[in-house]
């Protein structure tokens, strides 16, 4: 806890009042075109620019890969490549283009690729981007007032709110340069180690250095430029079970950027990884099970990720002439002062938190995309829903953003959680949240419960989790079983949180929609009741030809 | 000795240099390797019920280097080595089997194949734990597909060629290495920087792009039948782009491409930024252009254009396969021996040349996809059908293949072109072929007639359910007017049916040209060459383009602006 107060202190004392724009060829060129957009850019009747961004990425990254000890072939050189994205509201301060969309689950993309490296090239591509965004933007600001009119919509929220100038710049420092040989020699060892089980179908190890350099500028003068580091090691192994289901795991282990890599860490890391591996290989097929299931930190982070984070983003629903309602907006965007969670939760979002415990983390934000301050929220206490990420078109009762505008190629700007962390009022230690389970099987006349290391991807409340933990009422014993089916789990399951540990552990998740990654940082928890059928999957045969 | 060295001159760049065979595949570790798991397994599946009766291994190594500029910038620049595998298995029998066209399933429109990215054959363990993972997928899905094809053979329609799957290509072992060459992308960035600053300030381009591309290896081959193949392949290309689009939403543009053997054959810089000028001019013409309408008129197709005509409206056609499709138009079934075309055409297809006038042919290779030999093949002579391009699945009266067989990594081996070319029994200077325009516009009494001098590409559509139509992308087109003046307009398409659009051949330039271009069917996108004259037609159609819905950008460019101040 020590060192995360100290890195929050950190980004605290560095101020966020605008200064100048750092002088390099990505704000040159950005600020030119921004200033012929602002002035010039007008077609007769549509509305003019209201508000502009542009965001330009440039991406470094290098990856080292090897399967059962064999190298992939790999470039020498790290790859580079300059993104850009744009996005512009027409209109006015109280009524501009801002969340209107054609289709509900199809933005147009706001982002170029292959971006020429040089100030020519940066003003082509942002000139053409923003021409199509300028026609984009007049078409929705006519269709959204008309779909208001014919819907009758008249809240006096202004579609855009102020916020102070803001701005944030750090050093650029270059990709470094990297001799791959030592890497490569690492995930040829690590990938090796896979040989001494004889049924894997796979065992591959990447390890994967990247760096995204990122320039940002919006038309009322808000920029922002830093580096985001992150560095991997990815394991990744396919088998079939005794049974023969064909099972896929994989692990991401983060590593502190271009430094050497801890060798005997990693090696345990891929023991570890193993292990597993031959759990499940041995693992008996589930039964039905209806009862309190212990979540390790990293399944406790994909539960709360698909029932509370998902919930929580796009609190301000989109409006679309095809859709009457948006279905990707969150359910809690209803429920501010109501319960969502367990009384023994509090949960926060620090987006301007670098890393963690040791760990980088993934989106790091000092300003949001709407050039907004982006701020630490403490979205719940004591189980009681308080605020939610908000941007600059505001929703009922706020005033103003709070900084969580995130946009990528894939979407506009949308209020999205960055760092979400869930905080227990009281915690208890490993063994005792592992007795507590035991416990209330007892209370509840069960055999056995469950300890899921991972949680599933759930649709419509069910999803299948591959692995997970039994462990007996009657001595503590624990067996491996796979195939878990998980049926009816809802946001309610939130509220069933018995207990929590003080295990707490970095989960990184990347939206497959929008493809912006964030964190959830959580400990252990007993959640009461979870529904499990066996899998309806059906097992492969045997390979006609034994593994070489 | 002079003599010679003119006729050497003369004869290489048509016939090109054969090459030989200069290493040994049993010493080639990817190949012992290959051949190791590929004989292990092979010994158990041929005894599964259904049996996996023919199976081969196709490995790839190598490099792929590509540079992309534009407006004085680098966009992209990558050299990623290539090291990728792929597995065919056939489940049944030569008679039928998984491979066998399914009616009524859209699905199999696209024939994949299993392949993956593979760890060096260096280390043995994670070389042979691919392909023993691609084996036993490629085998799973091949007896999935087999039931589906009983299935529906049983239950659907009978086609018309009963002709078997497969026929067993010989056995081949043929082993040749080229040291890959050297390509130092940054010594062409200045170059392609400086040219794309040519189109600076140029207020009717939109978008420029200039790139360098390398791909170059070695595939090697080997099946259950004992071919073992290694061949090199290598293709080295520089090639720039410009697009306009006007007010009424009309995309013009043009381009330059240059195919070489060795980098060092790229064009100078002089060269270069010479093509590059006259190119932005012609854009400049075309964007100053009038719209054309659509007409039917004497038309000439001139090299370039013809070669793409050539390729697109007669060369799918004679892809073998598609006579035993029953969903195919099988435009050419039952014509062998009869006049198809004019008599004036000679179409043949020969994968063993290696270069047309100094230029490399893309579509040269040693052996095919199926590890079959390349091979000549006559497909049309003086107007009259011959033959088909054959894979190794037989058609009536064809029972083996000619060498054709080809793909892209992940898919099936169809037969495909690989350097077409189309010759005439008689031609004429390209001067007189012009005459000839004028003289037929005259005769026929139209207003005018048209010189397309450059397509860009095009479609044909050979199924059943639409029109067998094809639609060439007009990229410069002349208006040619009864007093020989001539017109640029743009916004045209030349559009037809084959035999129709065929028979109109009236004469033929002595202008013979090479268009190297990338193909794209149901195996995928294989690298292919077309060579043809020019060509006067007594009529061809053309219609309008698509055009975008777009204006252009309601600002001038920035660069264009600040030339303006």
């Amino acid at each position: 806890m020590k060192k995360y107060f100290y890195l929050l202190l950190i980004a605290l004392a560095c101020p966020l009042g605008a200064g100048p724009l750092p002088d390099n060829m990505f704000f040159r060129a950005m600020n030119d075109e921004m200033q012929r957009t602002q002035k010039q850019l007008r077609v007769k009747g549509s509305p003019k620019p209201y508000f502009t961004v542009y965001k330009v990425t440039a991406v470094t990254s290098q990856t080292f890969s090897a399967q059962f000890g064999a190298p992939y072939a790999s470039p020498k050189e790290p790859e580079t490549w300059l993104q850009a994205a744009v996005y512009m509201y027409a209109g006015d301060a109280k009524d501009n283009s801002s969340g209107f969309v054609n289709n509900m689950y199809y933005f147009e993309p706001a982002q170029i690729t292959s971006v020429p490296a040089s100030y020519e090239g940066l003003r082509r591509m942002l000139w053409q981007a923003t021409d199509i965004k300028y026609v984009a933007a007049g078409d929705s600001y006519a269709k959204k007032m008309a779909y208001k009119r014919q819907k009758n919509i008249t809240d006096d929220l202004p579609d855009f709110s102020k916020a102070p100038k803001a701005s944030y710049v750090r050093d650029i420092t270059p990709f470094p340069k990297v001799d791959g040989q030592p890497y490569q020699q690492l995930v040829n060892e690590l990938s090796a180690m896979g040989r001494k089980l004889p049924y894997l179908e796979n065992f591959a190890a990447s390890l994967r250095m990247r760096q995204q350099d990122i320039y940002f500028l919006d038309s009322e003068g808000d920029f922002y430029q830093y580096s985001r580091p992150s560095c991997s090691l990815n394991l990744s192994s396919s088998l079939r079970n005794k049974d023969g289901y064909k099972e896929n795991l994989t692990e991401n282990i983060p590593l502190e950027c271009f430094q050497t890599p801890d060798k005997a860490e990693l090696r345990a890391e891929t023991e570890k990884f193993l292990a597993r591996l031959q759990d499940m290989y041995r693992a008996q097929k589930a039964e039905p099970y209806l009862g309190p299931v212990l979540l390790e930190p990293k399944a406790a982070g994909g539960f709360f990720n698909q029932l509370f984070v998902r919930n929580a983003n796009n609190s301000k629903p989109l409006l679309s002439a095809q859709a009457e309602t948006d279905g990707t907006a969150g359910q809690f965007k209803d429920k501010l002062g109501m319960r969502v969670i367990s009384h023994l939760l509090d949960v926060y979002d620090r987006p301007q938190l670098r890393e963690y415990k040791g760990r980088p983390l993934p989106a790091f934000m000092p300003l949001d995309d709407e050039g907004v301050e982006a701020q630490e929220l403490q979205l719940v206490q004591g189980g009681k829903l308080l605020a939610l990420p908000t941007i600059r078109s505001l929703i009922a009762g706020q005033k103003q953003s709070n900084g969580h505008a995130r946009m990528s190629g894939r979407t506009l700007p949308r209020a999205a959680l960055t760092h979400v962390f869930f905080t227990p009022r009281v915690s208890v230690s490993d063994a005792e949240l592992e007795q507590k389970l035991l416990e209330r099987c007892r209370e509840l006349g069960l055999e056995y419960g469950y300890i899921f290391p991972r949680f599933a991807q759930l649709k419509d409340g069910t999803g299948e989790v591959n692995f997970a933990w039994r462990i007996y009422t009657a001595d503590g014993r624990k067996e491996p079983v796979y195939g878990l089916r998980l049926e009816g789990v809802t946001t309610r399951s939130l509220r069933d949180v018995l207990a929590a540990g003080a295990d707490e552990e970095v989960s990184v998740f990347t939206d497959n929609t929008t493809m912006l990654s964030f964190a959830v940082i959580a400990p252990s928890v007993l959640v009461d009741e979870i529904e499990i059928l066996p899998t309806q999957r059906k097992p492969d045969r045997a390979p006609f030809v034994p593994l070489p | 000795m002079k003599k010679y060295v003119l006729l050497l001159a003369l004869a290489w760049p048509v016939l090109g240099i054969a090459a030989e065979p200069n290493c040994n595949t049993g010493g080639e570790v990817p190949l012992q390797l290959m051949e190791q798991e590929l004989t292990r397994s092979f010994k158990i599946l041929k005894k599964q019920n259904p049996p996996i009766y023919y199976l081969s291994y196709t490995y790839k190594e190598g490099e792929n280097a590509f540079l992309s500029v534009a407006y004085d910038g680098v966009a992209d620049k990558s050299v990623n080595p290539v090291s990728s595998a792929e597995v065919m298995a056939r489940v049944g029998s030569v008679k039928l089997d998984n491979t066998h066209a399914l009616r009524g399933e859209r699905e199999n429109w696209i024939l994949p194949v299993w392949s993956a990215p593979v760890p060096d054959p260096s280390d043995p363990k994670g070389f042979l734990t691919a392909w023993w993972k691609g084996t036993q997928q490629a085998a799973e899905d091949a007896q999935r597909d087999f039931s589906r094809v009983q299935s529906n053979v049983r239950s659907m329609a009978v086609v018309r060629d009963q002709s078997d799957d497969f026929v067993f290509p010989p056995k081949e072992n043929y082993c040749r290495t080229e040291k890959l060459q050297k390509i130092d992308l940054t010594q062409y960035e200045d170059m392609l920087k400086e040219a794309s600053r040519l189109a600076r300030g140029k207020k009717f381009v939109l978008n420029a792009s200039f790139s360098v591309s390398a791909e170059q290896g070695h595939r090697y081959f080997a099946d259950s039948r004992g071919t073992r193949l290694k061949t090199p392949f290598s293709f080295f290309r520089m090639a720039y782009q410009f697009s306009g689009r006007g007010k009424d939403g009309l995309e013009i543009s043009r381009d330059g491409i240059y195919d070489v053997l060795s980098p060092q054959d790229f064009p100078s810089r002089e060269k270069l930024l010479a093509d590059v000028k006259k190119s932005l001019q012609e854009l400049e013409e075309l964007s100053n252009a009038p719209e054309g309408d659509p007409y039917n008129a004497p038309t000439i197709l001139k090299g370039r254009a013809a070669a793409v005509f050539v390729h697109e409206v007669m060369g799918h056609r004679l892809e073998g396969y598609r006579l035993k499709n029953a969903g195919d138009g099988q435009t050419l079934a039952g014509k062998v021996g009869q006049q198809v075309i004019s008599p004036l055409i000679t179409i043949t297809a020969d994968p063993t040349q290696t270069q047309f006038k100094g230029e490399p042919l893309r579509g040269h290779y040693e052996y095919d996809d199926e590890g079959v030999k390349a091979r000549p093949v006559t497909l049309i002579e003086n107007g009259v059908l011959k033959n088909f391009l054959m894979q190794s699945s037989p058609i009536e009266g064809f029972p083996v293949s000619n060498g054709h067989g080809r793909k892209q990594t992940g898919r099936r081996a169809e037969a495909r072109m690989s350097v077409i070319r189309a010759t005439a029994s008689q031609t004429v200077p390209y001067e007189r072929l012009e005459e000839m325009l004028v003289e037929e516009i005259k005769r026929q009494g139209k207003p005018y007639g048209f010189i397309v001098e450059d397509l860009g590409g095009g479609f044909t559509l050979t199924g059943t359910g639409l029109p067998q139509s094809f639609k060439l992308e007009a990229k410069r087109v002349l208006r040619v007017y009864p007093d020989g003046r001539k017109e640029v307009v743009r916004g045209l398409d030349v559009v037809g049916t084959p035999l129709v659009s065929f028979n109109k051949i009236l004469a033929a330039g002595d202008d013979d040209t090479l268009f190297n271009g990338s193909c794209g069917a149901e195996s995928g996108w294989v690298p292919q060459s077309n060579i043809a004259p020019s060509l006067l037609f007594e009529n061809l159609e053309m219609e309008k383009t698509q055009k975008s819905d777009f204006k252009p950008p309601v600002l001038p460019a920035p660069d264009a602006e600040e030339e303006g101040k």
